[in-house]
């Protein structure tokens, strides 16, 4: 074997990982005066958000809502013809997307002189990295490192090999449609695939451990989006596992066990959607005595800090839920920190979205969390039949729900479903986040007829005066 | 071995007692019924026996702690076989601070009694880098806690002893049955409740400022950024008020607006007092020549249309004083680490006027002879008096002279007129039987106190200056008289 050829490094900051958490930090930092390099295992920085998760998800959903859409404006006079699907197209502007977000971010690092490093990064002690690809290997010194190396997809141990059981991001390839699938887990990912798989016409069943799909976000918020997909072929299998699949020519034969079905049945492929776990133990974290936990994760305080005090741990490596946005706010904290401010992570809330048709999004506590807790809350439910411009969309089963303290109206949570629900959830957030009052939300004049207007009927409704929908 | 958390018993009828003594320590073997701790309650003090035979643990409680019934007191190992409560005890250490050889604990998290989880923060710590939460590695009942905030803590140290299962709650492992949740829940219910935009709570947490202190001007409490701002003027400026009652609930009242002389003084001399470590040095001079010098000539002084005063003895006075001990002339510089020396010899005069408190400046007095300085001493004071003073009578001066010997008083403590470094204060004159050696003789006495700036001039250098100004006056009649007669 060839040596490689070695390269030595010393900077002030090591961020390991570019994607949305890694960037910002580093970005941040080399903004703060410091001397960064940021390693990234793939061709591309930007992470997974950026490469496969986020962006070229969504890229799809848009289409895939199209599909549903555009034959949809038939019956209101537009007839656009018969629906077809051309895969590389497809797959092409997914790729366009995305190469435009990537190529930003590179000329940001370079405008910055932030100096990027492909490798697989291996801590060798808690000043140094060895960073190594096919080529090269780097040493780099550093007197602080940001841990910024995200999650994968979590593999069920059982299933064989076969290139017909593929994760998220296979998935995202558009391999293969129509025929049937099976989407092992219901929460966000599994969700949104099965969107994007059903509208580009496969036969896709969701099977799901728990009782309802989407675990976290609360069930009457989800049922107007389960009910539509449903609708449109989706099948659901809530409360049951998967305990066997075996793979022949004719195809994936699998084993449930629980809930309604207990035959095996047959399926062409197979899409593994049970979560992700962080990669805390890819990292020869203890060569830096850095402490990890038994799942991967990489415990920190409020200041992103781990136990060795010069290295830090953000984004899905460490607690919390293993989001984008949530990275990305602790990267452009951690970098502060470093700098020398005194602060430290305070968010009071952050939001969930599935980019589903009709999206479904969450903020803050829900009603779940509220009765646990023995909080006295009050509830303002505002159904989209009643919100003028969701109807002029062609859409009426949307809702947006807050939840408020009883005694002094202060907003701590809520959750809506419904097109753009995801964009609508920030006023909700800011308002959680800004300590306001459903009072506050009820009295901010919202433009009419929009969809973020049903927040401040949602608030009018809790406060028992709504004009929109009689009072209850 | 079993151990037994001993509670604090019914109380028949007291709603709180106080630990008034330990009975026992940490290591004593006790049998059944010996007295552990005293209590008192208001209305009477009890000892709280041990309930079996065992060896004390730990003490739950510090002597002073106030206790209701069922708190946990201490903990014992029991010697029986049969224990009504088994728990394990497990001590919770300082885990290592990555380099730090300390940290101070800012919050205890916890109190004996609390439930706890494994990683439930007990302790926030902070170091001069960081701030970081210590974790309790079990789960169970907290018994005791060892640290106060405030407190500065090593690694290893224990700081919260725990009853609870001895076996370490293990996180989950991933298996085939239980993937790890796409999106683990995250929306714990926050602790901070105080109404504010997140810029605000950042600038708080970097501060060093507690939310709650703070009082909040917006709609319905909300606590505004100008509110933290105000907060922090205040604190910089030393807080300025004191919080008031509601004065009707007390009887008739009515709100009178403070002078205007009052108004614009009260900031400088608040300043004044704050900012300079007054030291106030009390002395007596036999004045008893001086008044009756003073008494002896005061025909001529009235017949140039002025009044010879006592204070004018002291102007006079002070000038040699003040040529031997320059630093009483002296201003700090505002770096603290100079002094401006001042040549000129300016002494303030505190006058009392319908208006207020006001300090009209005699200048240059070394080159003004006696009638002079009456002249103008008087000329000021009714200028001070009918509000005609310009401001640059009021400025310039070396030190200042308060006197209230013409109202009363024992000895009083001046505060200094800043940017002077001392002010020499005049309390009332009386007769003193001062003992000659064979017999008591009345001396004219006058009681005077000099507040200076310490950090400028030490004690030692204040009683010289005082003996001088003392020496002075007392002598001053002999020269005044061979002056007087030439």
């Amino acid at each position: 074997m060839a040596t490689k050829k070695q390269h030595e490094l010393q900077v002030k900051v090591a961020v390991l990982g570019s994607g949305p958490g890694g960037y910002a930090a580093a970005f941040r930092l080399a903004d703060l005066g410091f001397n960064v390099a940021l390693i990234e295992r793939y061709e591309n920085i930007g992470g997974v958000c950026l490469n496969v998760g986020c962006i070229p998800s969504k890229t799809l959903l848009h289409l895939a809502e199209m599909c549903y859409e555009v034959p949809g404006l038939k019956e209101h006079g537009l007839d656009f013809g018969d629906l077809k699907i051309d895969q590389s197209k497809m797959i092409d502007f997914k790729a366009q997307v995305v190469k435009k977000l990537t190529s930003g971010l590179s000329q940001l690092a370079s405008a910055r002189k932030v100096k990027i490093v492909h490798g697989v990064a291996k801590f060798t002690s808690d000043h140094q990295l060895l960073v190594e690809n096919d080529k090269e290997t780097h040493v780099i010194g550093f007197d602080h490192c940001v841990i910024a190396a995200g999650s994968e997809p979590v593999k069920l141990p059982f299933l064989p090999q076969d290139e017909r059981i593929i994760d998220s991001t296979g998935a995202l390839e558009l391999k293969k449609i129509g025929g049937k699938m099976l989407i092992i887990g219901g929460g966000i990912i599994g969700c949104e695939m099965a969107t994007v798989y059903q509208a580009l016409g496969t036969d896709v069943t969701v099977v799901e451990m728990t009782d309802q799909i989407m675990p976290g976000a609360q069930k009457d918020i989800v049922r107007p989006c389960q009910q539509l997909m449903q609708k449109r072929g989706v099948e659901f299998m809530l409360n049951t596992k998967v305990v066997a699949v075996s793979a022949s020519a004719k195809g994936l034969a699998v084993t449930f066990e629980g809930g309604q079905a207990t035959e095996s049945r047959l399926f062409d492929q197979i899409l593994v959607s049970v979560g992700r776990g962080p990669n805390g133990h890819k990292l020869q974290a203890d060569a830096a005595g850095i402490k990890v936990d038994d799942r991967g994760f990489i415990p920190t305080d409020k200041q992103l800090r781990t136990n060795v005090n010069h290295i830090f741990a953000i984004g899905d490596i460490t607690h919390g839920p293993m989001l984008a946005h949530k990275a990305t706010a602790e990267g452009r904290l951690v970098a502060e920190v470093i700098a020398g401010k005194r602060i430290k992570m305070d968010v009071r809330c952050i939001p969930s979205v599935a980019y589903t048709d009709p999206e479904v999004a969450w903020v803050g506590q829900s009603r779940d969390e509220l009765k646990a807790a023995g909080i006295d809350f009050k509830e303002g439910v505002f159904p989209w039949i009643a919100n003028g411009r969701s109807l002029c969309l062609g859409r009426s089963e949307g809702r947006t729900v807050l939840y408020a303290d009883a005694v002094t109206g202060r907003v701590l949570g809520g959750a809506v479903v419904g097109k753009n629900a995801g964009d609508i959830i920030g006023v909700i957030g800011f308002a959680i986040e800004m300590g306001a009052d459903v009072h506050d939300l009820a009295m901010t004049v919202f433009a009419h007829p929009t969809l973020v207007e049903t927040v401040g009927q949602a608030a009018e409704v809790l406060l028992g005066e709504p004009v929109d929908v009689l009072p209850g | 071995m079993s151990h037994k958390v001993v509670q604090i018993p019914d109380l028949g009828g007291a709603q709180e007692v106080t630990l008034i003594e330990w009975l026992v320590k940490p290591g004593d073997e006790v049998s059944a019924d010996t007295p552990l701790a005293t209590l008192e309650s208001d209305k009477a003090t009890m000892e709280v026996p041990a309930p079996n035979d065992g060896v004390i643990e730990s003490l739950g409680a510090v002597v002073g702690q106030k206790l209701a019934q069922g708190d946990n007191l201490l903990l014992m190992r029991s010697l029986e076989k049969q224990a009504e409560e088994e728990v394990d005890i497990l001590s919770v250490d300082i885990p290592d601070l990555g380099g730090i050889a300390q940290a101070k604990v800012v919050e205890v998290l916890v109190k004996v009694g609390d439930q706890v989880n494994e990683n439930t923060a007990l302790l926030t710590l902070e170091s001069e880098k960081a701030t970081m939460d210590v974790p309790s590695p079990y789960a169970g009942k907290v018994l005791s806690t060892h640290v106060v905030a405030g407190e500065d803590v090593k690694m290893g140290q224990m700081v919260v002893m725990i009853a609870g299962q001895a076996i370490k709650v293990s996180a989950p492992k991933i298996t085939q049955d239980l993937p790890v949740p796409e999106i683990p829940i995250a929306h714990a219910v926050p602790t901070d409740l105080e109404k504010t935009s997140p810029i605000v709570r950042r600038l708080a947490y970097e501060l060093g400022i507690q939310l709650g202190d703070i009082q909040a001007s917006g709609p319905k409490g909300r606590i505004l950024k100008d509110d933290l701002i105000g907060y922090i003027k205040q604190r910089m400026q030393g807080k300025k008020s004191v919080n008031l009652p509601d004065f009707t609930q007390f009887g008739s009242v009515k709100l009178e607006e403070l002078g205007r002389i009052k108004q614009i003084s009260g900031p400088f001399l608040q300043d004044a007092w704050q900012l300079i470590p007054h030291v106030t040095h009390f002395f007596e001079v036999d004045f008893t020549e001086l008044e009756n010098y003073r008494k002896a000539n005061q025909t001529e002084f009235v017949e140039q249309g002025t009044k010879l005063t006592p204070v004018l003895f002291f102007v006079k006075a002070l000038i040699p004083v003040l040529r031997a001990h320059p630093i009483f002339a002296s201003s700090l510089s505002e770096d603290g680490k100079s002094l401006w020396m001042k040549d000129y010899i300016n002494i303030g005069i505190a006058v009392d006027t319908p208006g207020g408190l006001m300090v009209p400046v005699l200048k240059n007095v070394d080159q003004k002879s006696f009638i002079d300085l009456a002249i103008e001493l008087s000329g000021l004071s009714t200028q001070a008096r009918e509000g005609a003073l310009k401001v640059n009578q009021m400025q310039g001066g070396t030190m200042t002279i308060s006197s209230l010997g013409g109202i009363g008083g024992v000895a009083f403590t001046p505060i200094i007129n800043a940017p002077e470094v001392c002010i020499l204060g005049i309390s009332k004159g009386y007769i003193k039987p001062v003992w000659d050696g064979q017999q008591f003789i009345p001396r004219y006495t006058v009681p005077l106190s000099l507040s200076y700036d310490h950090r400028v001039i030490d004690g030692a250098e204040a009683a010289r200056f005082c003996n001088q100004l003392q020496r002075t006056l007392e002598t001053m009649h002999l020269e005044m008289n061979s002056n007087h007669k030439q």
